[in-house]
């Protein structure tokens, strides 16, 4: 007798059925990249001076299966900290604190959001944030370079996303962001907002299982079963 | 002819209040290089495609049949300058092609150039080709991330006639090669995150017609 019929049994087969459908089968986490594009503008109190950015997602990979929302951003709250002057009009600021949050909204035109003018003000941020909470986190360091002459710089932060409607699918809590800026002529930047921003997030994404794969997977050892059981 | 005069000048008011945002293509990729990093001689090479939204694109795009997929080749990094943690990097030459294929098979596999880079990024048709007039990129060694802009003339491509204009658009991105961004795949420097905008548009300011006339004394 060969080993076969002594693993597939029914008393083996049902439990086997039974952990794949509760591990879910076989899943990898993958890095899911966020593409953002944007405007920033700082706020400042006399005390403390903050920077925040708006704009809207324009592309997931893989792919979010819901081709007709739209999401968008609200980077926020980030405290200047530290300014080094790097000389050669290279500035360095450091930031503490800050968030950044990304919410869906269901318009297949991805005219739901408006920039407008002098931000904070009717539109940004309000119609950035409004919609599902799709995903956010904290941001633990981030930091900006600027070269005043040519009027470009670069983001590059760190943190842990801490909620929304997607954070049950992440394998990771880790989040990484990095990004440019211009405020260039040609830039486009409306009045009142200080850099246009385009950047990416990272997250880390546990998928969640697919049925057909877990029916494909049930029935294969259904089957397997069925014909070992005939041909004793 | 004063009711003319009256009309022009109600133009002129009306047209200097326009704010219309700036249209844009915004897409991704990965740099390889010709030579060592960080070293003058060293060609860039970015295999890019389009993100699936574009919020304002500069001419009509069809993302739902199309891929659209963008080739930069040949910057050659001629001066670079380090002051850690800060490099600068001046490039020269430096070609860009946007190509439009409904075959969408663009990939970035490891170890580039191979048998589908850039291969699967220059298919279809040929839609914009230009080149580089200028380009920099500022890179942070301590956060492992910078910033590449220069500008692109564009001289080719069958929907060039459509363009607004086709000089001096502003190239711009962020890059990373930060281990944390973990998609860049085996053999690739960086990841790039660039945009192309074309020129804004000559503003417009109120006038009468004795300054305009005063002009042409």
């Amino acid at each position: 007798m060969s080993i076969g019929p002594r693993i597939l049994s029914w008393r083996t087969f049902l439990p086997l059925l039974a952990a794949c459908l509760i591990a879910g089968g076989p899943s990898l986490a993958y890095p899911l990249l966020i593409d953002y594009t944007g405007f920033t503008w700082t706020e400042s109190d006399g005390q403390q001076t903050s920077m925040f950015a708006v704009g809207v997602i324009d592309d997931f990979t893989p792919d979010i299966p819901d081709p007709t929302a739209t999401f968008t951003y609200f980077l926020s709250d980030l405290e200047l900290s530290q300014v080094q002057d790097l000389g050669g009009g290279f500035f360095f600021y450091d930031y503490s604190g800050g968030r950044f949050d990304m919410y869906q909204s269901t318009d297949a035109s991805n005219a739901g959001y408006e920039y407008g003018s002098d931000p904070p003000n009717g539109t940004a941020p309000s119609s950035f944030t409004d919609g599902l909470y799709w995903l956010g986190g904290g941001l633990s360091s981030f930091s900006v370079l600027i070269d005043t002459i040519a009027e470009i710089g670069t983001v590059s932060g760190v943190g842990a996303y801490d909620g929304g409607a997607f954070y049950g699918q992440l394998g990771e809590d880790a989040l990484f962001t990095f990004g440019g800026l211009t405020q260039a002529p040609g830039s486009g930047v409306p009045p009142g907002y200080e850099y246009r921003i385009d950047g990416q997030l990272n997250a880390n994404v546990q998928p969640i299982p697919e049925p057909a794969s877990l029916l494909l997977l049930g029935g294969g050892l259904l089957g397997a079963l069925v014909r070992r059981r005939k041909r004793d | 002819m004063r009711s003319a005069l009256v009309l022009m000048l109600l133009v002129l008011f009306a047209s200097s209040g326009i704010a219309a945002a700036t249209p844009f293509f915004d897409f991704w990729g990965y740099s390889y290089l010709e030579g060592p990093q960080w070293q003058v001689g060293t060609l860039t090479f970015v295999p890019a495609r389009f993100d699936p939204v574009q919020p304002d694109p500069v001419i009509p795009l069809d993302l739902e049949n199309y891929e659209y997929t963008v080739f930069v080749q040949d910057l050659m990094a001629v001066d670079i300058q380090t002051t850690l943690p800060l490099i600068q990097v001046e490039f020269d030459g430096g070609e860009i092609q946007i190509f439009e294929d409904s075959a969408k098979n663009s990939e970035w596999t490891p170890n580039p150039p191979n048998g589908t880079v850039p291969g699967r990024f220059i298919d279809g048709t040929l839609i914009l080709s230009g080149h580089f007039t200028d380009c920099r990129m500022i890179y942070m060694t301590t956060t492992m991330s910078g910033t590449v802009q220069g500008h692109v003339d564009w001289t080719g491509g069958s929907r060039l006639g459509e363009l607004p204009v086709t000089v001096n658009w502003l190239f711009f991105g962020g890059v990373t090669d930060n281990p944390l961004q973990e998609d860049i795949p085996e053999g690739y420097s960086m990841a790039w995150d660039p945009q192309l905008l074309p020129p804004e548009p000559t503003a417009t300011e109120a006038s009468t017609w004795g300054k305009i006339r005063g002009l042409f004394r």
